[in-house]
């Protein structure tokens, strides 16, 4: 009975299925995206030195999702689609390209057009026109590269983001905490002290951030006006005071204090100064860092006997291990809209210090850096896909930066001495 | 950092040929985890009774009598903070000290070699700390005259990337506030 | 979580009860055909044993006529003697004069025998070539499906060797295109029947099949206006890093 009522449905519903032949295709080849950015056509000289299209080809490159190629490489410079032949292109193998023209205006301010093809369809994709003063050239660039790379990737980009670091000379003996744009250009020291900074932390909306100051009687953690520069005492209780993670909506910041016997995690609320504790456990627990809910809580714990990552649902209570593949795992930041936390990897005791990231719906962890020894304090960009880190490489502290669904690698020019503790900024407002 | 540990070596060996003949130096940059050889010749040098020696303060006397008070640092294996068999006689000599001497104050400070992140490493260097100070109490010691402090990773006695300079860095100095 | 059983805006009972409903609504129906099968499968099983053990002479009988014409009387004559065991030989006799009854066209005249012999035999030709029939159609059947198979596998591996994703690729994205060809195996249309949410990706898959452009295809006219004419790809980059 039940047999023939299947039977007779799927006679009725063998109507509207088409009998076609499919095929299922599950491997491919992982690759950038060919784009080439002709050098725009520029009739306005600039002040700074700074060649636009130079900007936006070093930021495509840099974001790992991209192979640019060079202009030296090109058959053809065009400005306008008269003279753009997308034969040419596609002999280079080229699946996009962007050409522009800058003019300059009366009251001295620039002007841009740019337009973005794409070669296979021989279509126009984009096309924006942008002004600037001459000072504003870099990033007027960068707007340039974040709307090709989020038309082209669906992903929105993080090129007009900035990043802060640490830099200290060699004797140690002086420490300035710096801000820079996200390639390292336009650096600018905000505070500089005889002791150590370290775990900058940048607050949502881009304007304050804190940090720990290691003075004489021990850590201190302090929160700065980025503008102003004037800076408050956030934390100075016996024992450590460090760590600091600003919450999502700006309002709170997670400390590591052990004014009561042990590192523990602890919340304090900057409006009305009201302390919560989050963890308690004689193992050490460290390195808080936010779910973008606010409601959840990933840090550091030697609970287990070595460095692990664990989550606490600061509702519940509940406290879960997320690590359990190598022998030391610290520091993790969130990446990829909370599917993927990158951090510190140790595989086995004795073993290198590298950046790993953990897919946490896999819980495949696989290790991202690599030419760099020593890795540690990984910063993702606001768009989840850049990862910017400290490490040691030729015997100097540099800063590296990997892409997380990538193989891009790239070191982070500094000018001098050597350079720690990186934080990658919030998109700006 | 290199030049640190030498500034200090010097400055110390000054201050102490400018209050006698003593050649006691405090730098630990040096120091090894056995007993050091040159440091025991320095030490007859001071004995009292010998000819040429200046006024010897009774601290220093004490101190020059009992060689493992001259060492002031104690070194742990990675990643660990408990207390190895090898320095329970140097902390035995020091907790001696501080309980005929209840003025006497010390900080210990807490340290790591480089491997590992900034912020454990802070936390572990003050688990060095308390190691020590728990020690101490254990062994009679006034906790009011122990202070302990974590310098992480970020003042190592030794510049270097490689397991010698390391094995340096991974240690509680104890720092006489008041003797 | 307590239930609060006098908020009027809670839906929380009805829904229990329509689930309940519903749930006896399945339960009843389903157990009615069971019951219902059962019960029919039942009385066949016992009827149909006796009659098997009624009908055994019959059986052996026709097949051996059709096959063997000169060994036709002499089996009919073994069935008479009490080859079949002894104790349902008073049945055998019975059947024998029921079957003697209910057939008496066939064996009994003689001159029809020839004609009823051809009869025979056409049916039975009929059968057989039936059977060779269907086993061809089987065989063509199973050899259009190895070509199609084949074929599949080539398309697949030539898209394979061409198709570059992007690296914000997601292990678990999936892009289905629908593929237009020619009897050449040359592309003229490609759709695309269902995005994988990542544009870069879809992007990248179509471009795959325009790069490859000639599918190999079966040189069947009818095999490939079957099969070929159009097909669905289904392209998940499960290597992607994400």
């Amino acid at each position: 009975m039940m047999q023939r009522l299947f039977f007779i449905l799927g006679l009725a519903f063998s109507v509207f299925a088409k009998a076609e032949l499919t095929i299922e295709i599950t491997q491919g080849i992982a690759s950038s995206i060919p784009i080439s950015v002709v050098p725009f056509q520029t009739t306005a000289s600039t002040s700074s030195g700074d060649v636009l299209d130079d900007v936006i080809r070093n930021d495509l490159q840099r974001s790992g999702h991209f192979a640019v190629l060079a202009p030296n490489d090109m058959l053809s410079h065009p400005h306008t689609e008269d003279d753009l032949y997308f034969r040419d292109w596609r002999l280079l193998k080229q699946e996009y390209v962007v050409m522009g023209v800058t003019t300059e205006l009366a009251n001295g301010q620039f002007q841009v057009r740019y337009q973005l093809f794409d070669v296979f369809n021989e279509r126009e994709l984009l096309t924006q026109t942008l002004k600037g003063t001459q000072q504003q050239i870099r990033d007027v660039a960068h707007r340039i590269s974040d709307a090709i790379y989020e038309q082209l990737t669906g992903i929105r980009g993080a090129f007009s983001t900035k990043i802060a670091y640490v830099t200290t000379n060699p004797e140690r003996t002086r420490f300035n905490l710096s801000i820079a744009d996200s390639d390292g250009a336009r650096e600018k020291i905000i505070l500089s002290s005889k002791y150590s900074i370290f775990s900058p932390s940048w607050a949502p909306d881009g304007k304050r951030i804190a940090y720990v100051m290691l003075e004489d009687a021990g850590s201190r953690v302090y929160l700065q006006d980025i503008t102003t520069g004037k800076k408050e005492l956030i934390s100075s209780n016996k024992g450590l005071n460090s760590a600091p993670a600003f919450s999502p909506d700006g309002n709170k910041l997670a400390l590591t204090l052990s004014k009561d016997g042990n590192p523990e995690i602890y919340v304090v609320d900057l409006t009305t100064r009201k302390w919560l504790r989050v963890t308690n456990h004689y193992g050490i627990d460290t390195e808080p860092n936010w779910m973008p809910d606010g409601k959840h809580i990933i840090f550091t714990s030697g609970r287990s006997g070595n460095p692990q990552i664990y989550r606490k649902n600061l509702e519940t209570g509940y406290v879960e291990r997320l690590t359990f593949e190598g022998h030391y795992n610290a520091r993790a930041r969130l990446a990829q809209d909370g599917r993927f936390l990158v951090l510190v990897h140790q595989a086995q005791a004795g073993g290198d210090f590298h950046i790993a990231s953990l897919d946490l719906t896999r819980g495949l962890l696989q290790i991202l850096s690599s030419g760099t020894y020593l890795d540690e304090s990984p910063s993702v960009s606001p768009n989840g896909v850049m990862v910017m880190y400290a490490a040691k490489h030729n015997k100097r502290s540099i800063l590296a930066a990997v892409s997380v669904d990538g193989d891009v690698k790239f070191l982070v020019p500094s000018k001098s001495g050597d350079v720690r503790e990186p934080a990658w900024g919030p998109y700006p407002n | 950092m290199q030049n640190m540990g030498w500034n200090k070596l010097f400055a110390v060996s000054l201050l102490s040929l400018a209050i006698t003949g003593c050649a006691s130096s405090g730098g630990t940059t040096d120091e090894a985890a056995t007993t050091d050889t040159a440091m025991e010749e320095s030490q007859t040098q001071a004995v009292p009774g010998s000819p040429g020696v200046d006024v010897v303060t009774e601290e220093q006397a004490e101190m020059a009598a009992n060689p493992l008070l001259d060492q002031t640092v104690v070194y742990f294996g990675f990643d660990r903070s408990e207390i190895r068999p090898e320095f329970k006689d140097i902390l035995n000599a020091h907790a001696a000290y501080l309980v005929a001497n209840p003025q006497a104050s010390v900080t210990l400070e807490g340290h790591c070699d480089e491997r590992g992140t900034v912020e454990y490493n802070l936390a572990l260097g003050e688990r060095r700390a308390d190691t020590v100070k728990r020690y101490l109490v254990v062994q009679g010691v006034n906790p009011n005259q122990l202070e302990s402090v974590s310098f992480g990773e970020e003042r190592p006695a030794v510049v270097g990337s490689d397991d010698s300079a390391w094995s340096k860095n991974r240690r509680t100095e104890i720092n006489y506030q008041a003797r | 979580m307590p239930l609060h059983f006098t908020d009027p805006t809670s839906f929380k009972i009805p829904m229990i009860g329509s689930a309940c409903i519903i749930g006896i609504l399945l339960f009843l129906l389903m157990t009615e055909w069971i019951g219902d099968e059962e019960k029919v499968v039942k009385r066949p099983q016992h009827i149909a044993a006796r009659i098997v053990q009624m009908n055994k002479p019959k059986p052996k009988a026709a097949p051996v006529k059709s096959v063997k014409k000169p060994a036709a009387p002499k089996q009919v004559k073994k069935a008479d003697k009490p080859k079949p065991k002894p104790k349902p030989i008073k049945n055998v006799e019975k059947a024998q004069t029921q079957v003697k009854a209910k057939e008496p066209a066939k064996p009994l005249p003689l001159p029809g025998t020839d004609f009823l012999e051809a009869l025979e035999q056409e049916e039975a030709q009929k059968a057989l070539n039936d059977v060779l029939q269907k086993e061809a159609q089987a065989k063509q059947a199973k050899e259009q499906q190895d070509q199609v198979a084949d074929y599949s596998s080539q398309i697949n591996a030539l898209i394979q060797s061409v198709w570059r994703f992007p690296p914000s690729a997601k292990h678990d994205e999936e892009v289905v295109l629908r593929v237009y060809l020619v009897p050449t195996g040359e592309v003229t249309e490609v759709f695309l029947l269902q995005s994988s949410g990542n544009a870069a990706l879809d992007r990248s898959a179509e471009q795959a099949v325009w790069k490859v452009a000639h599918f190999p295809v079966p040189q069947d006219a009818a095999l490939f206006e079957k099969e070929f004419r159009q097909i669905v790809l289904k392209l998940k980059p499960e290597n992607a890093r994400l």
